[in-house]
Order: C-alpha cells, then structure tokens, then sequence
C-alpha cells in the first residue's frame, strides 16, 4: 500500500503445536498501523490479542508458536523473513515493546540503572559510562523523582507504577518509531494509569513514533487511540478510526462488549448486558462466524469465513448476516 | 435464573433466613437504607504495622495502614470503598471481619463488640461474614476439586451429614450460576469468571449476613465482569445480604454500592451515597480520582490536571502533605 503505513499486517496466521494438532490462535488478520498514530486491540482475553503482537517482534514461544501465512512488513521491510541477527536490531532498536506484567519484565537480581543501561550498550554500542548516562536521563524523561537514586534499586524497590515506568523507558530507551504496549496500564490504580497514559501520549508526540495499545479496558482505548482493532476468538470483526466505531459500531461483537461495561451514568444495581459463555477454545473454533458460534446460532456451522470489507470508507466489518448490522 | 432460596442450605446457622426479613430495596436510593438497623460498625479503628529496623529489630516507627475509620453498613446495604493500591482498602476489610486484630478502636456486629474476640470464639461467628478474594486462581486450592472446595465451610463446622452437604454444595453452584457437573472438577479447570463463581459459592455457603468483596471483578473480563456483578446484584436481593465492596474502578462501584467510602493514606475522607459522591465530589482526592477515570466515550477529553502535576502518588509511609492533593 502507501508509505505512510508504518506496519501491515496482511492475512497474518499464527499456530500453536499442541497435542490436538495445529491449532490456529491468529486466523488470517489484517489491519495496518499508521505513522504517529495510536491503534488500539481490543478483546477479551484469549481472543489473540498478545499472540498477534509477539507475532510481530517473533517472540511466539518456541518451538509450539510458528507464524503460518501472511505477512508482516514494517517500514516496507518484511519482518518474518528478517535474519535473526536484524531482529535484534528492530526488538529494542525500532519497535520497542512494553510487556504486559512489569514485575516479571523486569530481572529481579539486577539493579534499574544496569537494566536500563544496557540497552544503551547494545543498541547504541555505548561506553559504560555513556549508557549509564543516557538511561538516567531516560528515567527522568519518564519522570521518575531521583533518578540517580533509582538508578541503584533494584525492581523490588520500586512500587507498581514505578516500575511499568522503568519497563516503558526499557521499550523506549533507543526511540523506537513502533511501540508494542501490551496491557501497559492494567495493573495500575487509575491515578497512576492517567499519570502513565499521559506521558506515554507526550513521549509520543516528542519521539513522533506510532503506538499500538493491546488492552481490553474500552474506557483507555477510547482516551488514547486514533484507530480500533476489535478482535475475537483469532479473528478481526471490526476496525475503525475510534470516533466511528464507538458512535456507530456494526458488529455484534463490538456492540456487545460496549454495552456490557458499566459507566458513571449506568443506572446503579440495574442488570447489566452480558455477553453468554466464552470465547471459543482454539480447538473448537468454527470455520463460519466465530461470535455466531458463541451465540449458539445455527448459522456458525456453515463451512464459509465471513467476509472482512470495508463497509464504510474507513470502517472494516466482518459480514455476517446475523452479527453485522448494516 | 437465580434459584429460589429452598435450595440455599437448611438453616442450621443462628440466623433466621433472612430473605423475607429484609426485603430488597427495588429502589436505588431508598433514604430508608440509613433507617435501616446496622449490621455493622467500625468505631474508629486503626490498624498500625510496626516497623522494626536494626539489628534488635526495635520499633522504630509504625505504617498507619488504618487510621482512625468510622463507618457503619446497613442490612441489605453496599458500602463501596476506593482508593489506590496501599491506601489501606484492603486492611481495613480483612480488620472488619477480624482476619486481622485492629490496634485500636471498635468493631460491633449486631450490636455485639467483636474487636478482641480470640479465634475460638469468633468461630461461630465467622458464619456470619465471609470473604470474596480478587485473584480466584490464587485463592482457590488446585489440589481440591470443587465440590471439596465448596463443601470446606461445612465441613469445618461440622454441619450436615454427607449426604446433606451433597445437595447444599449442588444447591450452591446452581445459585452461583455454575453446571453441577462441575462438581467434581478441579478449579483450574475454569475461566477466571467461572473461577470466582467457585469463590463466591464458597462464601455463600454458610448463610452470611454480610460480605467483604476485595476487588472480586478486577481480574476479569469486561464481559464476564458483568456476569458477576449481575450475579453479586441478585444475591444480594435474594439473601438480603450486605456487602463492603472494595474496587479501584470507580464505574463498578458506582454501580453495585448504595453508599461510597473514598480512602486516602489510611483514612476515609469522603462518605455519602453514590449518587452524590459522583455528582458533587466535594474532597479533592475524590475530584482528582473521579477525573482519571477514562471514559469509554472518544468526545469526552480527560481533565485530569490535578494530578498531571504529581510525579507519583503518595504511599502511607511516605505522607504527602495534604498539599499534595489539592
């Protein structure tokens, strides 16, 4: 397509070997993220949401995770064909990644500054002295207090949202033009979370970089993203820029899920819309429309993948007679 | 959906069923709910951690986790209570039903002073408050499977024959909504949201009068985190139980409670009935995390300045200065 795409995905299949066979956790998506832009995934979990982004950086588990199909290009560049040596490069370098538990991201025997400095070392070929140097400053960019002091703690020190702040300036150290956040705020307080998507919007605009925000908490993709992919059981039903698709959403999926959160102007102890069962296990996942499938509607069983087309000039709808409503 | 209360375990508990008693307030605000007798009271409590240092381990100081708290829950009432991660929400529950001993002040159940009571004579009692934890993976033993599970509390009290508690524990799961076939699975076995149906049928099974819920949606999904504050609503109608509902989601506990408690570094701040607190918060705290609250609709812009300026939020051993809020 055009230049301006920094990432696309095209018909992306990833499987995982199991004791029931390949079994599929991404099933032929596509979407695209722009330069500068923020795009948000959103789904409930299992609906391969993570899956997806460690597709793109080649982080699947090994050796039960294994990129199928598609394709993944990145500035133009064809990143499931790259050489393990430049993806080295791009993990870190171009794309950084925030992961989605920052207590575990993080090495508990090693003190932040040596964490962070290393970054430096291997991205930038830094001396010890440099590196050291630069990771202080990114602590404080990330407006850290004392960040000398912090430099010499280890993660234990810190408190939860100090430590998503140290994960962010690991992902962000080498000014990366992708960011991948995985649930980057869902372990946070909500004061903490707003401080954490403010900066993460003002590192944005200062490093010019695009974001793309997995998480399942509608209310942050509705603050920070440009741009929505809705996922479900390894498919994409719904992507729009994120006025359209909260004012207007078409698919059942996607009308479900907002109905179903409680606002400040929910109605108090009123019965809230749920949405029946589960996702689907990868093993029993249909071949016709997935959400058809949850709903128990006789129409899943049908041996023909909805469409994914562009509905309106912008808005990608998977076209179910039952599920979409146009 | 909800099974009738024949289905609920004899009453061999001290307590009369309570469902016809104290019917449920249809209403959202019935100004009645203050009329009503109190279940509870906490007269200020406080619940203080000593800090020991050196190498005698001598006192140097104390984490005021609860400072001086005075509140009351009504029968059939919901007392919400906020506050971000360390300001001592899930103390002051644990305190309340006496899983932990405060440092000083009252706790009077019905009337009766339970503050000091020994774990031997608080045994009885213990039917009459129960727990619903945040993390139903960890809660739960693996190794039990669910009917061990839910029969536990009557075994520890010695209520029932086998073949009773057989058809209590089935009563049970049909009330939380999960298949009797379950019965005889293990916890892990379950989604997260099936999961805390275990942990609340559990906590349902002796009858209890009133509940603390520490966060019993948080690690759900949007989806399913309707289905068990739907449930958490109905049983609550059925049972006429009380309940104290600590959540950091401002949404969901403007939702479910009747009355909302905001605490800030040990202390409660600001208490008023939900409607109010939302419309017309009147502490700064309260207006600060009101604003951080993302809201899931893209044309409604955060101001959330007031708390742009803090770089992090102030824990209890580190005591802003009430400055540092307003």
């Amino acid at each position: 397509m055009s230049e301006h795409k920094l990432l696309e995905v095209d018909k992306l299949i990833t499987s995982f070997d199991t004791e029931r066979g390949m079994l599929r956790a991404v099933d032929q998506i596509s979407f695209s993220i722009p330069a500068g832009k923020t795009v948000g995934i959103v789904g409930e979990s299992g609906c391969g949401k993570s899956v997806t982004a460690m597709s793109i950086v080649r982080l699947l588990p090994q050796p039960s995770g294994k990129v199928l199909g598609g394709e993944i290009r990145f500035k133009g560049e064809d990143l499931l064909h790259a050489s393990d040596k430049r993806m080295r490069q791009v993990r870190g370098g171009e794309i950084g990644v925030i992961f989605q538990e920052p207590m575990s991201a993080l090495n508990p025997v090693h003190r932040i500054g040596r964490q962070v400095a290393e970054v430096f070392r291997i991205h930038k070929n830094m001396s010890k002295k440099d590196a050291w140097d630069a990771a202080t400053e990114m602590l404080a960019l990330l407006r850290i207090p004392a960040p000398e002091k912090r430099m010499m703690d280890y993660p234990h020190h810190l408190s939860g949202g100090m430590r998503q702040r140290v994960v962010i300036a690991l992902a962000l150290a080498c000014r990366p033009s992708l960011l991948i956040a995985d649930e980057p705020t869902t372990a946070l307080d909500v004061t903490v979370q707003a401080q954490i998507l403010d900066l993460l919007e003002n590192l944005q605009h200062d490093i010019g970089m695009s974001v793309m925000l997995i998480t399942h908490d509608l209310g942050v993709i509705a603050e920070t993203c440009d741009e929505v992919v809705v996922m479900y059981a390894g498919r994409v039903v719904e992507s729009a820029p994120v006025d359209e698709l909260f004012g207007n959403p078409l698919h059942a999926y996607t009308q479900a899920l907002l109905r179903s959160i409680p606002t400040l102007e929910t109605p108090p102890k009123s019965v809230l819309p749920t949405i029946p069962g589960t996702v689907a296990g990868l093993g029993d996942h249909t071949y016709g429309c997935r959400f058809c499938q949850r709903m128990g509607r006789k129409s899943s069983r049908t041996r023909e993948r909805p469409k994914f087309k562009e509905a309106q000039p912008g808005h990608w709808l998977e076209i179910c007679k039952e599920c979409s409503n146009l | 959906m909800l099974e009738s209360v024949t289905t609920h375990p004899p009453s061999v508990t001290t307590h009369p069923p309570s469902v016809t008693t104290h019917p449920p307030s249809v209403t959202t605000h019935p100004p009645s709910v203050n009329d009503q007798p109190n279940m509870l009271t906490a007269q200020d409590l406080r619940v203080h951690f000593p800090v020991r240092t050196g190498l005698f381990m001598k006192q140097t100081g104390a984490v005021k986790a609860v400072d001086g708290v005075s509140l009351r829950l009504g029968v059939g009432e919901t007392l919400g209570l906020v506050g971000e991660s360390g300001c001592g929400k899930s103390t002051l529950g644990k305190a309340l039903v006496r899983l932990l001993t405060p440092t000083s002040g009252k706790i009077l159940f019905e009337g009766r002073d339970i503050t000091h009571l020994g774990q031997g004579a608080l045994r009885p009692l213990r039917r009459d408050f129960q727990m619903i934890f945040q993390d139903p993976a960890e809660s739960l033993d693996a190794r039990m499977s669910v009917r061990a599970l839910v029969e536990e509390p009557f075994r520890i009290h010695g209520m029932g024959s086998a073949a009773e508690r057989k058809k209590w524990v089935d009563g049970l799961l049909e009330t939380v909504g999960l298949a009797a076939s379950s019965a005889e699975k293990y916890s892990f076995e379950f989604s997260g949201g099936q999961r805390q149906r275990i942990g609340i049928a559990r906590a349902l099974a002796l009858k209890p009068k009133w509940l603390v819920c520490d966060e019993p949606v948080s690690a759900l999904d949007v989806s399913v985190q309707s289905q068990i504050l739907n449930l958490l609503v109905d049983l609550q109608k059925e049972f006429g139980l009380s309940y104290l509902f600590i959540a950091h989601d401002l949404s969901v506990v403007k939702h479910v409670s009747d009355r909302v408690a905001v605490m800030y570094l040990g202390k409660i701040v600001e208490l008023a009935d939900s409607e109010t607190i939302y419309r017309n918060p009147r502490h700064a705290y309260t207006k600060a995390l009101l604003s951080a609250v993302p809201s899931a609709d893209p044309k409604v812009k955060r101001k959330r300045s007031c708390w742009r300026a803090t770089s992090h939020p102030p824990s209890i051993p580190r005591k802003a200065a009430p400055s540092a809020i307003a």
